[in-house]
C-alpha cells in the first residue's frame, strides 16, 4: 500500500523519516544533492544548538572568529550553522550577557500579565459592612447575611443551647479559640459579645465550603449530638460556638467577623468599636 | 535524503508522458512542503506492531474526543455568557432556545467524561503492557502531562454553567492552594481574583477553558505523538519490533503499515465509540447525576453549599485521598514513609543518594507532625497525580509486558485497579466515618503501587520474553 502515489524508488527519502532527523539534517527537496547556503548568514543559538555535533575544521565563522583572521577563506561557503566557535571567550560572555538581559526583559513583561490577574480596585473596595436586623431573630433560629461575598450568621441561642456549650468541650479541637480566628472580645466560650447571640462566618476553616445546620438530635449526627454544623464537603462538625471537632479535617473553629451592636435590634458586621 | 521532485514518470494520471493536473499539485507542494514525506513517514510507511489488541483503541479514540470537544466548544461560545449574572441562564438557553443548542452541549458535556473514560484506559494500557518503559518514557511524560492539562481543562469548565456544584466544587479546588503555607491564602486570592468565587473567576476560567489551556492540551498531544513515532509503538508482547527487521526492506519484520492497517482498525473503533456516545447523548445524557450533577441545575448560591457535593466522577479519586488525610492517619503515613526511605536507602549504592533518601524522609516525617493534616491532605492528591510522571524509572522488571511478568506485579496491578475504583466511588458518597477508614487504606493501596514497585518488580518472578511478537 505504500506507494498509491509513488513508484518504490521514490519512497526511500520517506522511509526513514523522523521529525529528530529533519531538525538534524538540511533536508533538500528540489532534488540537488549539494547542500544549499544558508539564508542567513549568522548563525542563530537556535540553529547552531541542533548542529553542535557537526562542528568540523572549516566551519568556523568568518565574520565572528578571531582565529579565521589568520586563516585563508575557505573555498567552498561552509554552512554558517556549523561549528559555532563556543571557545571564544568573549563571544561566550555576550551570549551569557544578552540571555540574562532577555530573561529579565522576560520577566519584565510577565510581571504586568500576573499582576493583572490580583483582585481589582473595584473587587477591593466591596468590602463595606453590613447591617442586619435581629429584632425579628426567635430564640434557637438562624440567619445568614452576606458580607463581602461569604455567608455570616447570626444565631439567636436558647439557654440550653448555651448550656450545651460546655457539655463536649473535651472533644473540640480548640475549645479555648487559641489558634482560631475572632475579635479578642469573642475570644471566649461562647465566642461571642452577648452570649446570646452567636456571629460567625459560615465558611469552614477546611476549605471553603458553608457548613449545614444540624439541630440537637438529628439522626444522621449519631447520638449525644447537641447541636451545631456539619460541613458537607468533609465532614467537619462545628459545636454551636462554631467550635470545630478534634480529628476533623477544618483544623480551626469557625472565624468570627469584627461586628458590633448598633441597638438591641440591630447588628453591624465588618466593623467594631475600635473600627 | 535529497530526492524530492525527480519523480515525476510513469505515474497514474499520466497522459503522453505528462503527468497530471492533481501529480502536477503534488509535486508542486512537495517542493515547498513535505505533504508526501509526512504522510509517508508518519502514516503511510510507519510500521506498528502487528499484534497491538483491543486496548490500543484508545489513544485514537482520546484524539476524536479532543476534536469533538474542540468544535462543540466553539459552538458552545457562540451562545455561553461568561458572566456571573448571565452564565446560568445562557446555558439554559443554549439547552431551550439555540437550534440543537442541547445536542451540541451534551456532547460537549458527554465528551468530557468520555475524555476521561478513554484516557483511564489509554493509560492502563500503558501500566498492562509497560508502555512508559524504555524508551518511551517521555511518550509517557507528554502523556502525564497531557493529563494534567485535561484535569485543568475539566476545572475550568466545569465552574461556567455556574451551577452550584460549578460553584462550591470551585471553591473547594481553589481553597486547596489556600493550604500551602505562608503564600497560600494570596495565591487563592489571586486565582479567584477577588476574595471569594465570582464574577472574577468566572470570567478568568473561561479564559483558561476556550484558549489557554486547549493551546496548551493540542501541543502537547502533539509532542505526544513525535516522541511516539520517533521509538514506534509498543504492544502486548512488550518486544520491540524494531530489533528484527527484514533485511531487504528495512522494515520490521512484525510491523504493518499504520495506513491502511491500523487507519481502518481504528475506524472500526472509532464506529463502535460513536454508537455508545450517541446512546449516552441521546437517552441519558446526564447518566444518572454522573455526568451532569442534579445540583448544578441549581444557579450558584455563594450563602448556601449544598447538602452534598462531590466532584464528577473522574476526580473522585483523587478526592477520596484528600478527604482520607485526618490527623488519625498521620503516623501510619510516617510509618509507610519510613519504611520507603529506609528501603531507598538499603537499596542505593551512592553515599549522597543514600544521605539524601534519608533527609527527604526525616522532613516528610516531622513534617505531619508539624503541619496540619490538612496540607498533608492537598499534597498528597497533588503526588497521587504527579506520582505518574516516576513511573518508568519505578519499574524494576527485566520484561514489559504484563504477559511475562510475575504474579507479585499482577496482584499489584490488580489491587491499584480495586483501590482506583473503591477511592472513587467513595469520593462520590458523603464522608462516613467507616468510609473514612476504607479510604485511607486503599490509599496505602495506592500509593504503594508506585512506592514499593522498585522493590516487588525487582524480586518479583518472570516468563522469558519471546524473541518475536506473538499473535
Amino acid at each position: 500500500m505504500r506507494s498509491v502515489f509513488l513508484p518504490p524508488h521514490q519512497c526511500v527519502s520517506a522511509k526513514n523519516f523522523t521529525f529528530a532527523g529533519a531538525l538534524r539534517y538540511n533536508h533538500t527537496f528540489d532534488g540537488s544533492s549539494a547542500p544549499r547556503p544558508h539564508p542567513f548568514p549568522a548563525s542563530s543559538a537556535a540553529t547552531r544548538s541542533l548542529n553542535v555535533k557537526r562542528t568540523e575544521s572549516s566551519g568556523a565563522i568568518p565574520l565572528m572568529s578571531n582565529a579565521s583572521a589568520t586563516t585563508s577563506p575557505p573555498t567552498v561557503p561552509s554552512d554558517p550553522r556549523d561549528a559555532p566557535d563556543v571557545s571564544d571567550p568573549a563571544r561566550r560572555n555576550l551570549i551569557i550577557g544578552t540571555a540574562v538581559v532577555g530573561g529579565l526583559a522576560g520577566a519584565a513583561v510577565a510581571w504586568p500579565f500576573l499582576a493583572s490577574m490580583a483582585p481589582s480596585e473595584r473587587a477591593k473596595a466591596a468590602g463595606a459592612p453590613v447591617e442586619a436586623e435581629i429584632g425579628q431573630l426567635e430564640p434557637g433560629q438562624l440567619m445568614t447575611v452576606e458580607w463581602r461575598g461569604k455567608p455570616v450568621w447570626i444565631l439567636r441561642r436558647t439557654p440550653e443551647m448555651l448550656k450545651s456549650l460546655n457539655e463536649d468541650t473535651a472533644q473540640l479541637a480548640d475549645p479555648k479559640s487559641l489558634r482560631s480566628e475572632q475579635p479578642p472580645y469573642a475570644q471566649n466560650e461562647a465566642r461571642s459579645i452577648k452570649p446570646e447571640y452567636l456571629v460567625a462566618i459560615g465558611i469552614c476553616t477546611h476549605l471553603g465550603c458553608s457548613p449545614s445546620e444540624k439541630p440537637a438530635g438529628d439522626p444522621s449526627m449519631g447520638s449525644g449530638w447537641h447541636g451545631g454544623f456539619l460541613c458537607p464537603c468533609h465532614g467537619s462538625r462545628f459545636d454551636l460556638a462554631g467550635r470545630v471537632f478534634a480529628n476533623m479535617p477544618a483544623p480551626t473553629n469557625l472565624p468570627v467577623p469584627p461586628y458590633k451592636f448598633v441597638s438591641d435590634s440591630k447588628l453591624l458586621i465588618g466593623e467594631d468599636s475600635k473600627g | 535524503m535529497a530526492n524530492g521532485t525527480t519523480t515525476a514518470n510513469g505515474v497514474k494520471g499520466a497522459v503522453n508522458g505528462k503527468p497530471g493536473a492533481g501529480r502536477q499539485l503534488l509535486d508542486w507542494v512537495d517542493a515547498r512542503f513535505p505533504l508526501t514525506v509526512l504522510w509517508k513517514s508518519q502514516v503511510a510507511d510507519y510500521y506498528a506492531p502487528k499484534n497491538m489488541n483491543f486496548w490500543y483503541f484508545f489513544g485514537s479514540l482520546a484524539l476524536l474526543v479532543l476534536v469533538n470537544q474542540i468544535v462543540t466548544g466553539i459552538f458552545l461560545t457562540m451562545n455561553y455568557k461568561p458572566d456571573a449574572n448571565l452564565a446560568f441562564a445562557s446555558v439554559e438557553y443554549i439547552m431551550r432556545e439555540v437550534p440543537y443548542g442541547w445536542l451540541i452541549r451534551y456532547m460537549h458535556s458527554t465528551g468530557a467524561s468520555a475524555f476521561f473514560i478513554v484516557v483511564y484506559l489509554h493509560m492502563f494500557r500503558g501500566l498492562m503492557y509497560g508502555s512508559y518503559r524504555k524508551p518511551r518514557e517521555l511518550t509517557w511524560i507528554f502523556g502525564v502531562l497531557i493529563f494534567l492539562a485535561l484535569m485543568a481543562e475539566a476545572f475550568f469548565g466545569y465552574l461556567l454553567p455556574w451551577g452550584q456544584m460549578s460553584y462550591w466544587g470551585a471553591q473547594v479546588i481553589v481553597n486547596l492552594f489556600g493550604a500551602i503555607p505562608v503564600i497560600g491564602e494570596d495565591l487563592a486570592v489571586w486565582i479567584r481574583g477577588d476574595f471569594v468565587v465570582g464574577d472574577a473567576t468566572l470570567n478568568r476560567f473561561f479564559a483558561f477553558h476556550v484558549i489557554a489551556i486547549p493551546l496548551v492540551l493540542v501541543g502537547l498531544v502533539v509532542a505526544h505523538l513525535i516522541a511516539l513515532h520517533e521509538t514506534g509503538s509498543n504492544n502486548p508482547d512488550g518486544v520491540e519490533i524494531k530489533k528484527l527487521k527484514d533485511p531487504k526492506t528495512g522494515h520490521p519484520v512484525d510491523g504493518i503499515p499504520f495506513h491502511p492497517y491500523y487507519t481502518v482498525k481504528d475506524l472500526f473503533g472509532a464506529s463502535i465509540f460513536l454508537i455508545l456516545f450517541s446512546l449516552v447523548v441521546f437517552f441519558a445524557p446526564e447518566m444518572g447525576g454522573y455526568f451532569l450533577e442534579h445540583n448544578n441545575f441549581i444557579p450558584a448560591d455563594p450563602l448556601k453549599t449544598p447538602s452534598h457535593i462531590a466532584p464528577v466522577w473522574y476526580f473522585t479519586p483523587y478526592y477520596s485521598i484528600l478527604r482520607a488525610t485526618t490527623e488519625s492517619v498521620m503516623p501510619w503515613l510516617a510509618a509507610f514513609v519510613a519504611l520507603v526511605t529506609l528501603l531507598t536507602a538499603i537499596s542505593v549504592r551512592r553515599k549522597w543518594a543514600r544521605l539524601l533518601a534519608l533527609g527527604i524522609g526525616a522532613v516528610l516525617v516531622v513534617g505531619f507532625f508539624a503541619l496540619e493534616a490538612k496540607v498533608w491532605g492537598v499534597v498528597l492528591m497533588g503526588v497521587s497525580v504527579l506520582i505518574f510522571f516516576a513511573l518508568p524509572w519505578l519499574d524494576k522488571s527485566p520484561v514489559k509486558s504484563i504477559r511475562y511478568k510475575g504474579p507479585i506485579f499482577k496482584t499489584m496491578l490488580a489491587l491499584f485497579v480495586v483501590s482506583f475504583i473503591v477511592l472513587g466511588y467513595l469520593g462520590i458518597l458523603p464522608p462516613t466515618p467507616i468510609g473514612t477508614i476504607v479510604s485511607q487504606v486503599f490509599m496505602f493501596v495506592y500509593f504503594g503501587f508506585f512506592l514499593l514497585m522498585p522493590w516487588y518488580s525487582a524480586i518479583d518472578s518472570h516468563k522469558p520474553e519471546p524473541k518475536r511478537v506473538t499473535g
